[in-house]
């Protein structure tokens, strides 16, 4: 067993929530930007059948951001160490990952690490580099349109515009004012977030995405503009025991615009043996 | 159909579907983005800058999905022209819907403001930095020439003393060779007056004012014979190790002010490792370093001593105050406060650098970097 101070700091830092009845443990981590309440329609569907567990990125959600270190998280594998944190003070395995956007990245690298404790991964538009690199590789983005994005993210976050300041929730001691609380969804630490939209954008990650051993599904939204079909394909061709999945949702978040069919072709793929193909749904 | 106020509206009004297809568009935002009739059926993407897409898509369209509203965001509407115009945001998804509903203001002039605000406190945030690093390079002036003003009034009158006291001396002798006490107070006020001497010797080199006579030095060769005078001042406690840079490069100075650098050095590292009342250890190391930026700005080749110890450490107040005379961490009568200064004016009169590093608990680092002889 690890050693439980650590193990409850884990917890507390990344206000990791667990829920479901069944055994097999499913977590589902959020992309950049938002919080674990972005699981709120497609978690639920599987407190039936696994044991469901949520977090928080530091810096997002409900987090402790006193635990914040600037060196650490200064790349995507100190957020992978969070994540295998997370697993070692619950005493995880064969986990189900579920990882939106980067998280899919931040997933398979805590994979590589320790692929004793994953059974699969499910990457939700993912991308292991958002740059354009030609010819061999087509992220999507020039390295000024994400200078563009931090410069337009520090505008918004600490500007005047300042539309994406932490929302301030009065009467946080008061449960019976939860309705009040859900509007603390995608808080979001202003410094943090530059930080880890720099891991998160600038980085490249292609090297690692071989490494990776857990069998895998690549969901890939269509028109989705930060993980375009061409990254989603480039996963398939390069990540070992992978299954590609084409989504009718359109969009970068289907767990949010489209969850039914999300719940769908996650079950599907979880029922099936790992590396065979989703069969398509009528969604 | 048209309807006046809608599209004459002194804003971009917008309804999109959730898959970002415009449904409809006012006429006052076509005309912004410069688009021939209508935007309908256009994607919102292309309405927008790749940065502002980027960021759409991960910060703001959650926030809908999830039925909060967008309030005043900063975004970029990329015109056909190839212009791009900042404008803040307000959208809103209505509950159960699939529509997205955005209105949009022009803030080109306030964004022009913005910058020009950013920039102005970057530069001011610059100038207080150099302001800060001025004022301290004043102060060492200024203390310093203090200190060489006292040192030499003080070197005059110990001369004066120190000569007397020696005729006195002999004239004592030579008048009542039985009276030894008197030869042994005297012998007491020779020494003290020596001690004194020391003092003002630390405070010229301080000052660099010393004359020194300068020949090429290996660092590496002060550090071994300077050890001897300091291991057995460790104590058990203290243990003691050398890294050296076996093709380590000359510097022009004189060896034995580099050995007062290094004792004083090697004694404070020792020092606090013993007042961390631990077992700890002193590590001295020497290397080359290219492309070394001097404190006068230049690149030069330079040498580095490095003397590292695990020891209490000090707070950024004490570590500020550290070379300055007189500033103590070791109680009255344990030091004169000197040594740091005698060691920063030695390095900094050969045109070298040194940096303190250290923070309470997790011991302290001085880097002493001086320029390669030749």
């Amino acid at each position: 067993m690890p050693d439980s101070a650590p193990a409850a700091a884990a917890l507390t830092r990344n206000n990791v929530r667990v829920s479901g009845r069944g055994t097999q443990p499913m977590l589902f981590a959020h992309g950049f930007g938002c919080d674990q309440a972005m699981w709120r329609f497609v978690a639920p569907a599987f407190e039936e059948t696994h044991r469901v567990v949520r977090l928080d990125y530091i810096g997002s959600g409900s987090s402790d951001i006193s635990a914040y270190d600037h060196s650490r998280y200064g790349t995507l594998d100190g957020y992978a160490s969070d994540i295998l944190e997370v697993c070692a003070a619950l005493d995880l395995s064969d986990v189900v990952f579920v990882g939106h956007s980067v998280s899919a990245m931040i997933g398979m690298l805590a994979a590589i690490r320790e692929p004793q404790r994953f059974a699969r991964l499910v990457l939700v538009g993912p991308s292991p580099c958002y740059l354009n690199h030609p010819p061999a590789y087509s992220g999507g983005f020039n390295e000024d349109d994400l200078r563009g994005l931090l410069d337009m993210m520090e505008k918004n976050y600490t500007g005047w515009a300042g539309a994406l300041a932490p929302v301030i929730v009065a009467n946080a001691d008061r449960p019976e004012l939860s309705q009040e609380l859900e509007a603390s969804f995608c808080a979001t630490d202003p410094v943090i977030a530059g930080h880890f939209a720099r891991a998160m954008f600038l980085s490249d990650h292609r090297v690692d995405v071989p490494r990776v051993t857990t069998p895998s599904l690549i969901m890939q939204c269509a028109h989705d503009a930060i993980a375009p079909a061409s990254v989603g394909q480039w996963l398939a061709q390069h990540l070992p025991n992978s299954t590609y999945h084409a989504l009718q949702a359109t969009g970068h978040c289907p767990h949010l615009t489209h969850p039914a069919e999300t719940i769908e072709v996650l079950r599907r793929y979880l029922a099936a043996p790992p590396g065979a193909p989703v069969v398509a749904t009528a969604a | 159909m048209t309807l006046a106020p809608y599209d004459d509206a002194a804003a971009g009004l917008l309804s999109c579907t959730i898959a970002g297809r415009i449904i409809r568009a006012n006429r006052m935002l076509v005309r912004w983005v410069q688009h021939d009739t209508s935007l309908t059926g256009a994607a919102l993407h292309d309405l927008l800058t790749p940065a502002s897409l980027l960021f759409f898509e991960i910060q703001l369209r959650p926030l809908l999905a999830l039925g909060r509203t967008v309030d005043g965001a900063f975004v970029t509407l990329q015109c056909r022209d190839g212009q791009q115009l900042p404008v803040l945001l307000n959208a809103v998804q209505p509950a159960g819907g699939d529509e997205v509903h955005m209105a949009m203001l022009l803030v080109r002039e306030r964004e022009e403001y913005e910058a020009s605000l950013r920039q102005a406190q970057h530069a001011a945030e610059q100038a207080l930095v150099i302001m800060a690093a001025s004022a301290r390079a004043q102060k060492m002036q200024a203390v310093g020439q203090m200190a060489a003003g006292i040192a030499h009034e003080f070197n005059n009158l110990l001369t004066v003393v120190r000569g007397n006291i020696d005729f006195a001396q002999q004239e004592v002798r030579s008048a009542m060779l039985e009276a030894t006490s008197i030869g042994d107070d005297l012998d007491a006020a020779l020494l003290a007056t020596d001690k004194a001497t020391d003092i003002v010797q630390h405070l010229l080199a301080f000052t660099g004012r010393q004359v020194v006579t300068r020949a090429n030095v290996f660092l590496n060769d002060v550090v071994t014979s300077a050890s001897h005078l300091f291991v057995h001042a460790f104590g058990r406690d203290v243990s003691w190790q050398t890294r050296l840079e076996p093709e380590l490069w000359p510097i022009t100075a004189s060896a034995d002010q580099m050995q007062h650098v290094v004792t004083n050095l090697v004694l404070n590292a020792s020092d606090a490792v013993r007042q961390s009342g631990r077992a700890g250890i002193v590590m001295v190391s020497t290397e080359n370093v290219g492309d070394w930026m001097m404190p006068s700005g230049r690149t030069a080749d330079g040498v580095r001593l490095v003397v590292t110890d695990d020891g209490t450490g000090m707070t950024p107040d004490v570590s500020a105050q550290a070379i300055d005379p007189f500033f103590s961490t070791k109680g009255i009568g344990n030091g004169t406060g000197l040594g740091l200064s005698m060691v920063y004016g030695a390095v900094s009169a050969l045109g070298g650098s040194l940096v303190i590093d250290s923070a309470p608990g997790a011991g302290t680092r001085v880097m002493v970097t001086l320029p390669r002889a030749g």
